[in-house]
């Protein structure tokens, strides 16, 4: 429906801003790659409310309200586009095979209910669920592969024992818990920004920055060091905005597809030549 | 405030009243950054302890595992050993004789080192005459269709035996014969019976005529 709605001919790039409570964010970004040409740079982000996770609001010309996705469309021959996207996040402990889970839901990790397996870790801080589980993000692979994907967790849900994540949580996926190294977490700012200009050589003249909420719970007051780093590559000629996320999307590389990030700092430039 | 920060100003600033403006904000945030600092590391040493408890779990169930196929490993030998077919497997990848039980010996005359010192031993030991039915027999193999057949073999003393070969094959997802695993047992003395009954039968059929 939201690519439908505009021309594909010569687009740039689309900038998404949506809903990430009531939206699966991994279904989104296929739809978005279903019905838009290969070409088209998909970037942007999942609006959150903090460590709430009750109502986050996205509106266009409008009072932003509840369950809507914003889109922008971007053309034009001298417009340049560039993204990158890193996390800083390390894995621990072992791997647990995904044994029960639907779309973006997780239910069982190695036949054991997934919200024991975090209140297990969590332990006095389980009661701040699911705020407390951007602590612990899930990396996955599917069997087979080395190919690793963040998940964070958005909601939980007492009764049947799961997890609801911000994108799709496959059966006989592998998954493993992460942890926070804060000066990597840093890093990865800075490895985004980089991976921005590398694609354009020159600075970018508007820099959206979307970091996952996670990583700012985390960081606390340090957070303004992601900030700090990327001014300090780009310099004071780039405009900076962005806002805290529930899941970052852009590309994984310059020809790999467009795919829902969690824990990221995820970063898209435009510059005119 | 934080119980340290606390500490840390009376140490080192004793009783003083009088802060500049905006000094509470500043402490605020420092206690707020000390009560996080203490938050993650509580959180992270629980995780660590954890996950290693978890991690010796695992290993104690793995040691346990393996002591148990241990077990079944030597009472599986025993068995391959101990009765009169004769096993055998196969790497069809790379052609190589996996392993063939003893009683190879008493069917062939050839102890189980003679076969996996020469690959071609099993071909070589087939009666000349039965060669191009027993290959023709194991291109089924390569369909993924088990082999059932009947032929005869030169031993090592040169005598001519009859065996009977059983044989299932594995294929990948590729759909690529990967192993083999067959029964190989000595039916001479029954095909002798065969072949005798037959020969009476066909004399029994002359005389009637």
């Amino acid at each position: 429906m939201i690519a439908s709605a505009f021309d594909p001919e010569n687009m740039k790039n689309i900038l998404i801003f949506s809903d990430g409570h009531r939206v699966n964010g991994s279904e989104l970004v296929r739809g978005l790659q279903e019905h838009l040409p290969e070409v088209v740079i998909i970037t942007g982000g999942l609006a959150g409310d903090g460590s709430r996770f009750e109502k986050p609001l996205v509106g266009m010309n409008e009072i932003p309200i509840e369950g809507r996705v914003a889109a922008i469309a971007f053309y034009g021959d001298s417009l340049s586009v560039t993204f990158g996207s890193a996390g800083g996040w390390d894995s621990f402990g072992p791997e647990r095979l995904i044994t029960r889970s639907k779309k973006n839901i997780l239910f069982e990790l190695d036949g054991k209910p997934a919200l024991d397996i975090y209140k297990l870790y969590l332990g006095e801080y389980a009661g701040e669920l699911p705020g407390s589980g951007l602590l612990f993000p899930l990396c996955i692979r599917s069997a087979g592969s080395e190919k690793l994907i963040v998940r964070t967790i958005l909601g939980i849900d007492e009764e049947e024992k799961s997890l609801i994540f911000a994108g799709d949580m496959p059966e006989n996926a592998y998954a493993r818990l992460m942890k926070a190294n804060f000066d990597r977490l840093i890093e990865g700012a800075s490895v985004a920004a980089q991976n921005s200009i590398e694609k354009d050589l020159h600075k970018p003249e508007l820099a959206i920055l979307i970091s996952c909420v996670g990583r700012k719970l985390l960081l606390g007051q340090r957070i303004e060091e992601e900030v700090e780093i990327i001014r300090a590559l780009y310099g004071s000629g780039t405009c900076l905005s962005g806002f805290y996320s529930y899941g970052e999307i852009s590309p994984t590389s310059d020809f790999g597809s467009c795919e829902l990030h969690n824990q990221t700092m995820t970063i898209t430039t435009f510059s005119e030549k | 405030m934080n119980k340290l920060l606390s500490r840390q100003f009376k140490k080192y600033l004793g009783q003083a009243k009088a802060f500049p403006p905006g000094f509470d904000q500043f402490i605020a945030a420092i206690s707020e950054s000390y009560d996080h600092f203490e938050r993650d590391r509580k959180i992270i040493e629980r995780s660590i302890e954890i996950s290693s408890n978890e991690m010796i779990g695992l290993n104690i169930e793995l040691r346990k595992e393996k002591e148990e196929l241990g077990i079944i490993q030597e009472e599986l030998n025993f068995l391959f050993n101990s009765i009169n077919e004769c096993l055998f497997s196969i790497d069809m990848h790379s052609h190589q004789l996996l392993r063939i039980s003893a009683p190879c010996e008493k069917i062939y005359g050839y102890s189980p080192s003679d076969f996996l010192a020469n690959p071609e031993l099993w071909s070589e030991v087939i009666y000349p005459d039965d060669q191009r039915m027993v290959n023709k027999d194991l291109r089924d193999l390569y369909e993924g269709k088990p082999v059932w057949n009947q032929y005869r073999i030169v031993r090592k003393d040169n005598t001519v035996r009859w065996v009977e070969n059983r044989i299932i094959p594995t294929i990948n997802s590729a759909g690529e014969l990967i192993r083999i695993d067959g029964v190989i047992n000595d039916i001479t003395d029954r095909k002798q019976i065969e072949l005798d009954l037959e020969r009476s039968v066909s004399v029994l059929e002359a005389t009637l005529e």
